[in-house]
């Protein structure tokens, strides 16, 4: 049964995602209330933790020999509210300290990092290209999808029609920007 | 290996410490490669957090699910709690009439009134040349001019459409598009929602609309509570607020 799930979460099955969503709330909830209260922070949080669980699933990386969902939920979970809880007030003191391992920052990254202006720019940009061209780019750079895969996925007759629709996409954004300037 | 089979490998992270290597000479020794591994690095940030404003509305969602029957499910079983709640309904029922029928000052201006200080607002960031030739996958575009044309319920279909990519002003004006169509609740958590973003264009003109939308719809407490925020916060509307602030007191 679980099997199942994390097939389709793999697969990039959204419901899949509300599934799990839903069977480890109430855990999660009542273990993060450990270390804060606000449960809306922790509703926050218990939401980027899932899509963290959601992007490993899509792109590959999810290796459940060594960890079970709800390891990786619980963990990154503790991990995610420590470091917010800690931008809000640098001086707080947490209890249970420990080592975080490089990885968890890896993943967390994007949810606690704000994102430099050209990112922004990107972002909006990728809006205005069209249904196919994002199509493309999130199996690419999100789902870590290769040409072949996409092809088959699109029902593309080539994985080089594949290759020149996506630099036209590239084309289009790099086009975008062209008389912009970002200040780092 | 081609350097674009370096950079697919490099995405897909399937290379091999050899091929890193390379791939790290490259970015060093070649400036033009260097500066399309950083616009695909961008890119790849890009994707990624589109995809996540995409699947954090949907999780949003399915919160509201889970809250939502939960709220109901607290009610429910104790039945006598309805009947207490049934016997407040109808001592407020009968207050009311007895008021309005002993021609006491009625109480809250009628939700009319307020509808009469709302316009639509106009669309400030997507500018449409008329005759231009549209791009038929230039959704926003399509969005706008629907927008412009008043055709709102169209609009608010095709902002449907944007909405997980261009998470900030494209709220606000969903939730005008709601605002039209009658459907206050919803307009309500997109002009929310466009608080919660990135979006700073914006934001009292969304405070502005959201308080309007409760007083539209009869809830003239958070009504209240949002003009004061909003009388707080800027001089936006500064006249309508305290004219709207007077006919509620």
């Amino acid at each position: 049964m679980r099997d199942i799930l994390i097939e389709r979460l793999k697969a990039g099955d959204k419901t899949a995602l509300a599934e799990v969503y839903k069977l480890y709330r109430e855990p999660f909830l009542q273990f993060a209330k450990r270390y804060h209260q606000g449960e809306e922070l922790l509703q926050d949080i218990y939401q980027d933790v899932s899509i963290a669980l959601f992007d490993r699933a899509v792109s590959g990386k999810l290796e459940l020999e060594k960890s079970s969902i709800k390891t990786y939920l619980f963990s990154m979970g503790k991990f995610m509210l420590f470091t917010r809880l800690k931008r809000e007030q640098p001086g707080l003191e947490l209890k249970e300290e420990q080592e975080w391992s490089a990885g968890l920052y890896e993943d967390a990254k994007l949810f606690i990092e704000e994102p430099d202006p050209k990112v922004s720019f990107l972002g909006k940009s990728l809006a205005k290209l069209g249904e196919k061209c994002r199509q493309i780019l999130e199996y690419y750079y999100y789902e870590n999808k290769s040409m072949k895969e996409i092809q088959q996925l699109m029902d593309y007759n080539h994985p080089d029609v594949v290759k020149s629709h996506k630099s036209r996409c590239m084309k289009s954004l790099k086009e975008s920007f062209k008389h912009k300037k970002f200040d780092y | 290996m081609e350097s674009n089979e370096l950079l697919d490998r490099f995405f897909k992270g399937s290379l091999t410490a050899e091929e890193k290597l390379m791939l790290e000479e490259l970015i060093r020794s070649d400036a033009e490669f260097r500066e399309e591994f950083e616009l695909q690095q961008a890119t790849r940030e890009a994707v990624i957090r589109n995809k996540h404003k995409e699947l954090k509305a949907f999780l949003g969602g399915v919160e509201e699910e889970i809250t939502g029957s939960q709220k109901i499910r607290k009610i429910h079983p104790n039945s006598y709690l309805w009947k207490i709640a049934a016997g407040v309904a109808l001592l407020v029922a009968a207050t009311v009439l007895i008021f309005n029928f002993t021609g006491t000052p009625s109480a809250a201006p009628a939700t009319d009134s307020f509808l009469s200080y709302y316009t639509a607002y106009p669309n400030v960031v997507s500018p449409i040349t008329r005759g231009e030739e549209l791009n038929p996958e230039d959704l926003e575009k399509a969005a706008f001019v629907a927008y412009e044309s008043k055709n709102y319920s169209l609009s608010d279909s095709l902002f449907t459409k944007i909405l997980s990519y261009q998470t900030d002003y494209v709220q606000f004006y969903k939730g005008i598009s709601k605002f039209e169509l009658g459907q206050y609740d919803s307009a309500i958590q997109y002009f929310d929602n466009y608080l919660y973003s990135d979006g700073t264009q914006l934001r009292d003109q969304a405070k502005w609309y959201m308080a309007l939308s409760y007083l539209v719809k009869g809830d003239t407490l958070r009504g209240k509570e949002e003009m004061i925020r909003l009388r707080k916060s800027s001089g936006y509307k500064m006249d309508e607020v305290e004219r709207i602030l007077l006919e509620i007191e």
